[in-house]
């Protein structure tokens, strides 16, 4: 889902405070603390190779559905443990979506940064950029660029990449040139700091709690993005697995082995949901320029 | 007020013709195109035929005034596959997409604009709060899973509603329903800030304690004004629209212009992908001009800062 930019930064209360209920950020942070770690001990955690077949054992109902305690979330229509494709599927997304947020994130700050140094006619073309970014739905431009240059997984993490970085270039433009009137900068910059020297070490941490808390809007819609893309069978490819790869192959066995695509559905939706929450309580805490 | 559109309309030609000269750009440098249709095999002189008839033996300029012109007849190139005109196929999806945007745009509007007012009227209830949540939880459900589970409940279980397939009109039902509940979320969310925001104003502040019934105040001063941010984000909604169409028609097996573009990207046939991207663009430049005009038109104030758009 392609939010507008300006939605949040706009049209803010002054004084909504604390909106999120701290008992759900905590929750929130508990699933999201879950998923890192699966996704990083998923070799370890899972009970059977993501890829290993079981022709025998096709389509086993999960534990408290009739099945076994050695498939607890039942097996596919090849006889894979669901449980081990969704570990592997877990550290696939979140590390396709992480990835992919710090470089948009690295885009936007670059591009918003040089525009707020330069302006002129450096702006002008940074901002026309930007303008065309917003003016195109994400989903278009990455099925363009998927069908011009294929895909495997590098293509497809750098494409994911350029999600969002108009938002956060705007953002950084802003915050920079509002930093600029500051008289900190007045200051070093008067002590003869080079340009990249203030930017860095001077406008970066000033403006940093903004640019995460952006990150945690970019990050959800970047899992949703990688999901829908590889649910229709374009983003990550087989023999890889993805959360949006296992909800579409099974898709088809809706019916009857409905475990295999609602597994993963339900750990996409609560994740993002948990990032969500988690942003939407920073932002309220962290940064009073956008409340 | 002619010149603000002028300008609008000025800027709008031109992020067209910056998205038509990048695509150019890109499908000239990712690759030769003779290779991607004939295979690396291919005698030398069969390529060299190829590039002849094609056009691709000129110079890159020379190549992209024909391709602008091209474009400017309604040349959009023909089908890798069937040698089709590219845009006589797109256009002949277009009814079946616009059968579902269409009302699934109306829908997020009603089930949208409501919930967002309500929910402001109401701000720090138990409503609001749940209403809130509802929202989020709107935007953070994927389509495909929203979708999934419509059939499963309405498809599987109650047998109320076809899987998919338009037949009658209970096959357009999940398909408008699944395209407009992440919209009317974001719509609801949105619509929230903005009457909040004028809730907090002065005025609104003096008409109440100059004794204006409460009800008047919201319907005179609160809602018009709140309307004016909102009218910008529906032309953000068109863009995810269309975006959402993609998934949908490929879950409901809906033979619109999504599914085709998923087909041409499978088959990596160029032309339909990129008429396709073009269509959008013209769809969205159009829908944001006709956006900022709108809004130069209700709030007069817009169109003395016309020139330099105001950083945020």
């Amino acid at each position: 889902m392609t939010q507008p930019a300006d939605t949040e930064e706009d049209v803010r209360t002054p004084s909504t405070g604390r909106r999120a209920v701290p008992a759900l950020v905590m929750i929130a942070l508990v699933w999201l603390a879950a998923m890192a770690l699966l996704a990083l001990t998923a070799d370890l955690a899972s009970p059977h190779d993501y890829r290993s077949l079981d022709l025998r054992d096709r389509l086993a109902p999960p534990l408290f559905f009739g099945g076994s305690l050695s498939h607890p979330l039942g097996t596919d229509e090849l006889g894979r443990d669901v449980m081990s494709r969704l570990l592997v599927s877990i550290r696939i997304s979140l590390t396709v979506a992480f990835l992919a947020t710090l470089l948009s994130t690295l885009i936007g700050v670059v591009m918003g940064f040089v525009a707020a140094h330069f302006r002129g006619w450096v702006e002008q073309a940074v901002l026309m950029l930007i303008d065309l970014q917003a003016a195109l739905p994400f989903m278009f431009l990455a099925l363009f660029v998927l069908a011009l240059v294929g895909n495997d997984l590098v293509v497809f993490i750098i494409l994911m990449g350029f999600y969002g970085w108009e938002r956060t270039g705007r953002l950084a433009r802003g915050l920079a040139l509002a930093a600029q009137g500051q008289t900190y900068l007045s200051s070093v910059r008067e002590i003869g700091a080079a340009p990249w020297r203030v930017y860095l070490v001077h406008v970066l941490p000033n403006t940093a709690s903004t640019i995460v808390v952006a990150m945690t809007l970019n990050f959800p819609e970047i899992i949703l993005l990688e999901s829908g893309l590889s649910f229709l069978g374009l983003g990550v490819q087989p023999p890889l697995t993805s959360l949006g790869n296992m909800v579409g192959y099974g898709r088809e066995y809706l019916t009857s082995a409905a475990w295999i695509p609602l597994a993963p559905s339900a750990v996409i939706v609560l994740t993002t949901l948990a990032v969500s929450i988690v942003g939407d309580w920073l932002r309220d805490r962290l940064d009073p320029a956008l409340r | 007020m002619i010149a603000y559109a002028a300008i609008r309309l000025f800027r709008a030609v031109l992020t067209l013709w910056l998205l038509v000269s990048i695509t150019f750009l890109v499908m000239r440098l990712t690759g030769d195109p003779a290779l991607q249709i004939m295979s690396v095999e291919a005698p030398p002189d069969a390529i060299a035929a190829f590039e002849r008839f094609w056009g691709l033996d000129q110079p890159l300029w020379r190549q992209y005034l024909t391709y602008i012109g091209g474009l400017a007849q309604g040349d959009f190139g023909v089908s890798m596959r069937d040698g089709q005109s590219a845009l006589a196929l797109v256009v002949d999806r277009v009814p079946a997409t616009l059968s579902l945007t269409v009302p699934a745009l109306v829908l997020t509007l009603l089930i949208g604009l409501p919930a967002g007012v309500y929910a402001a009227l109401r701000r720090n209830t138990t409503a609001d709060r749940l209403t809130m949540m509802s929202s989020v939880i709107g935007y953070t459900v994927p389509s495909f899973v929203l979708a999934l589970v419509l059939v499963l409940v309405f498809a599987v279980w109650l047998q109320w509603l076809p899987a998919s397939g338009a037949d009658d009109w209970r096959g357009y039902l999940m398909p408008i329903v699944t395209l407009a509940l992440p919209g009317a979320a974001v719509i609801a969310r949105f619509t929230r800030s903005a009457m909040i925001e004028v809730l907090n104003q002065p005025y609104v502040r003096t008409a109440t304690g100059k004794g204006v019934i409460w009800r008047r105040v919201v319907s005179r001063h609160v809602l018009p004004n709140a309307a004016i941010p909102t009218v910008t984000i529906v032309g953000f909604m068109v863009g995810s629209l269309m975006a959402g169409t993609i998934i949908v028609e490929t879950v409901f097996a809906w033979p619109g212009v999504g599914q085709l573009l998923i087909n041409a990207v499978g088959n990596r046939d160029l032309a339909i992908v990129q008429t396709i991207l073009l269509f959008v663009g013209i769809c969205m430049v159009t829908a944001n001009l006709a956006v900022d005009i709108a809004y130069g038109w209700i709030d007069p104030r817009t169109r003395r800062r016309t020139v330099a758009t105001s950083p945020r």
